[in-house]
């Protein structure tokens, strides 16, 4: 027999529980009367040297799917060929009596998997452990390094599907279903090996496999994905019964369910984890699990990456990829060096794969673009005079708080002897921003607003004087990440992002929803300024501010200053729970909230997200019990699973 | 009356009292609040952004009355947010800027606000000219300011945070002004520190008076 393809790490579900997983291989082979197979092999039944074998096979296919060229044949180095097949193939079925093969994503839920449907209407599933499959992984950070972009939904990641569908597409032909992107056609009408199949000694395995559920489960993977729903969380009747169900699990059940469930979240973290500290480049944070699922309990400060040469090289190349380092933002500590020479890398400024050489010619090309459109600025927002007289109102608007901006830092003071009555400008740095703040809004419908000049001068701060690439990240920071939607004179943003908080607290702090509601405070607008302005250095005792920025812009998270929110809330919870009597009490006590902590709000934070995503998964399991027929009935609907998209999805 | 300081009687008041300060952006709010409470002035004090707030313990009649001031975002886009925060309110200031008409103009529409937006209309509600020491630039007669407001029932000062001219006189007449009238609706017994929290809820302490006393307190209030 003739090996074509091999892939490890490739596992049948019999039941639900982790423990019953079978571990083994897809194979593609040629049988010694030159008919095609696709095999499934059981690796316990292996011993170690083949183990060993088929581990290399697995890897020495990876070049194939990096590189499109043709299959390559190994000659599998074995006495008795047959003898192999029929002691160690679990299964193995012709090519020509598969109808069709279902090739489906993995999703925030579920790993990848294939469904094989039979000619005689069978249906088998087995599931592509994509961290567990040396090939996979080879060929994810090939692609990561070269294509990924986190924010190209259409550029999605890769999984262990596609180069087993490409391996089948170059020994049979397959017709892509017109329905369904990711099933493909390979046989139409019942062939003469029907008979043959189901005479082989494949049906004892199958029929104890419960293949229906997980065929079933492989649905909900599939609505995980395609998010069909209309139905919104809070008119669901379900989902608030689920909810409330989910709520009232007992300890130890839910510490066993997440302990359980961590490992799907954590497979991308621990791999990046892995691969980093063998190359000596960053250590990620490892999302602690001593908590036990109930109460966050603070421990030990994130880790630190200060010096720039461990994630760039002396010509300035990144040394890591967009999603080590959006990773490295969200979830490390980093120095003042790192967050000004990657912001703009982060926000699409400059591009992921430039030297330092390259960015210099940017910021070239940058000041003479940015020359133009300043050129363009309506004469009378006093471009040239930087005085109140004669202004339209959003300029006039702009520059009165860009002038209440002197106080903010010793750079930005006006000259002595500048009296308010005309609001005129003589800081050069104020100028600039005056600026910036026209160019960001004078043709757009938002206009300005105030607030606005408070992120910008942030951003300044960091960049003085380099006005073309202050503009260009607040560009990317207000409609890329979406900022100036919480300008909108309809609210529709901060609405928005007002509601999601609702949501969020309501799943994952009850009790502190219950007090809110008792003292009307559910609208949640005394945190409105946090989102608007990203938070204020008044929020801090000390110099953390642009801690929670870089969470901000490392884009990680769909909702990124929602979790921060969230952590702030759940860090003072059982203050505001005891202690606050009226809505009046609870503004007054936001308004002079000092954050001794931001490190350990981003943690809370981020468990936060965890128990979230713990609590979706287990409302799907839930949803294993009800009728799934219409695939278009997820009660959960995009809205709540939403919430969890995030880069590494 | 006179002035506690606020450290001192942080937690010790026998009366709180929820005022709102409202008018257009620029017209000198959060300075008139910081004047007011810590007698501070900050001639680049950045944009209020939502709500800020501040308080001050003063004495009235031999009783600690805490007046908690929330100092609102003037700028039209906030207008949703800022009037959350009303709720409760016992008084308000409306400022408007003398050197700039259109912030005059703007101040029946901010009344207008108040009104569509308090559950309790027993509201005493003061008029505030500020920046008066930019007189020469002045563009909004005194005669008519006065005028709307006793066309409208409102106390009325002119001031200058910057020169702290009539600051603490303008927030002393709305507190004072409260307080008679709780003293006439109530007899001064319904809103103490024990139960300080529901005048939050506007439910307890009112503050009705007729016309006729509004406008005695109103008139011959002007600089």
């Amino acid at each position: 027999m003739k090996i074509i393809y091999c892939k490890a790490g490739c596992f049948l579900h019999p039941t639900k529980n982790l423990k019953d997983n079978i571990n083994g291989y897809i194979i593609i082979y040629k049988s010694l009367d030159n008919f095609l197979y696709l095999g499934y092999i059981k690796k316990s039944s292996l011993t170690t040297s083949y183990v060993d074998y088929f581990d290399t096979l697995d890897l020495y296919f990876v070049k194939d799917s990096i590189i499109d060229q043709k299959p390559t044949r190994v000659d599998l180095n074995i006495s008795g060929g047959i003898d192999f097949a029929n002691k160690y193939l679990y299964y193995s079925f012709p090519f020509d009596s598969i109808n069709l093969i279902h090739f489906r994503k993995p999703s925030k839920f579920y790993k990848g998997s294939i469904l094989i449907k039979l000619l005689n209407s069978k249906e088998f599933v087995i599931f592509l452990h994509d961290d567990e499959c040396e090939s996979t992984k080879k060929i994810k950070q090939f692609k990561i390094k070269t294509q990924y972009n986190p924010f190209d939904n259409k550029n999605e990641l890769y999984y262990g599907g596609e180069d087993l569908k490409r391996a089948i597409m170059k020994v049979t032909p397959m017709m892509r279903e017109k329905n369904n992107e990711n099933v493909y056609i390979l046989n139409n009408k019942v062939s003469s090996f029907t008979s043959d199949l189901e005479n082989k000694d494949t049906g004892s395995f199958w029929n104890n496999l419960e293949n229906t559920k997980w065929s079933l489960m492989a649905k909900f993977a599939d609505l995980s994905v395609s998010l069909t729903s209309k139905e919104t969380y809070k008119k669901n009747e379900k989902v608030k019964w689920v909810m409330n169900k989910i709520q009232e699990i007992a300890p130890e059940e839910s510490k066993k369910f997440i302990i359980e469930q961590q490992r799907y979240l954590q497979h991308w973290a621990e791999r990046f984890k892995n691969n980093s500290e063998q190359e000596g480049i960053i250590k990620l944070r490892k999302i602690e699990m001593t908590n036990d699922g109930k109460e966050f309990i603070y421990q030990t400060e994130r880790d630190s990456v200060l010096d720039l040469n461990e994630i760039m090289d002396d010509e300035g190349y990144l040394k890591i990829t967009m999603f080590e380092l959006r990773s490295l933002f969200n979830f490390n500590n980093i120095s003042n060096e790192i967050r000004i020479k990657m912001y703009p890398i982060l926000l699409g400024v400059y591009d992921i794969s430039s030297n330092e050489l390259k960015r210099l010619q940017d910021d070239e090309n940058m000041k003479l673009e940015y020359e133009k459109l300043s050129t363009k600025l309506n004469l009378s927002t006093g471009n040239d005079n930087f005085s109140g007289d004669g202004l339209d109102e959003n300029s006039f608007q702009i520059l009165k708080d860009v002038y209440r901006l002197s106080s903010m830092d010793p750079i930005l003071a006006n000259d002595e002897g500048e009296e308010e009555e005309n609001w005129s400008l003589s800081n050069e740095h104020l100028i600039s921003i005056n600026r910036i703040l026209l160019n960001l809004t004078q043709n757009h419908p938002t206009q300005y607003v105030q607030g606005m000049a408070d992120i910008v001068s942030t951003i300044y701060l960091l960049y003085p004087s380099q006005e073309a690439l202050v503009y260009n990240i607040s560009l990317r920071m207000f409609d890329d990440l979406k900022l100036r939607e919480n300008f909108r004179e309809d609210q529709k943003g901060i609405t928005h992002n007002l509601d999601i908080l609702n949501i969020l607290t309501d799943i994952l702090m009850p009790s502190l929803m219950k007090k809110l509601k008792q003292i009307d405070a559910e609208n949640f607008v005394y945190v409105y300024k946090m989102f608007l302005v990203l938070f204020t250095r008044e929020n801090f005792k000390s110099h953390d501010l642009l801690k929670f920025w870089d969470y901000t812009i490392a884009g990680f998270r769909k909702y990124p200053q929602t979790w921060i929110v969230l952590g702030i809330l759940y860090k003072y919870k059982k203050y505001i729970i005891n202690q606050v009597s009226s809505f009046d009490d609870l503004f007054i006590f936001f308004n002079k909230l000092e954050i001794e902590n931001a490190d350990e709000i981003l943690q809370i934070s981020d468990w936060l997200y965890l128990k979230y995503f713990n609590t979706i998964k287990r409302f799907d399991m839930e949803r294993l019990k009800w009728d799934v027929d219409n695939e278009a009935d997820d009660p959960l609907g995009p809205t709540l699973r939403g919430i969890l998209d995030q880069p590494i999805d | 009356m006179s002035d506690t300081g606020d450290n001192q009687y942080n937690y010790d008041y026998d009366l709180l009292y929820k005022l709102v300060l409202i008018g257009d952006s620029g017209v000198g709010k959060s300075n008139l609040l910081s004047r007011y409470s810590n007698n501070d002035f900050q001639i680049n004090s950045k944009s209020t952004i939502g709500v800020e707030f501040a308080t001050k313990a003063v004495k009235v009649d031999g009783k600690i009355i805490k007046a908690q001031i929330w100092d609102t975002a003037g700028q039209e886009r906030y207008r949703a947010i800022t009037k959350a925060y009303y709720r409760g309110a016992v008084g308000a200031l409306i400022v408007y800027d003398i050197t700039n008409t259109k912030t005059y103009e703007n101040c029946s529409d901010w009344l207008n606000i108040l009104s569509t937006n308090l559950e309790n209309n027993d509201i005493v509600i003061g008029l505030i000219g500020n920046k008066k020491d930019l007189q020469h630039q002045r563009s909004v007669p005194i005669e008519e300011a006065q005028e709307f407001a006793r066309n409208n029932q409102l106390l009325f000062t002119e001031t200058s945070a910057l020169s702290n001219e009539n600051v603490e006189k303008a927030f002393t007449e709305l507190i004072t002004t409260i307080y008679e009238n709780s003293k006439h609706q109530t007899g001064m017994e319904t809103v103490t520190k024990n139960n300080s929290s529901s005048i939050g809820a506007g439910n307890t302490v009112s503050l009705t008076k007729s016309n006729k006393e509004k406008k005695s307190s109103s008139s011959g209030q002007c600089c």
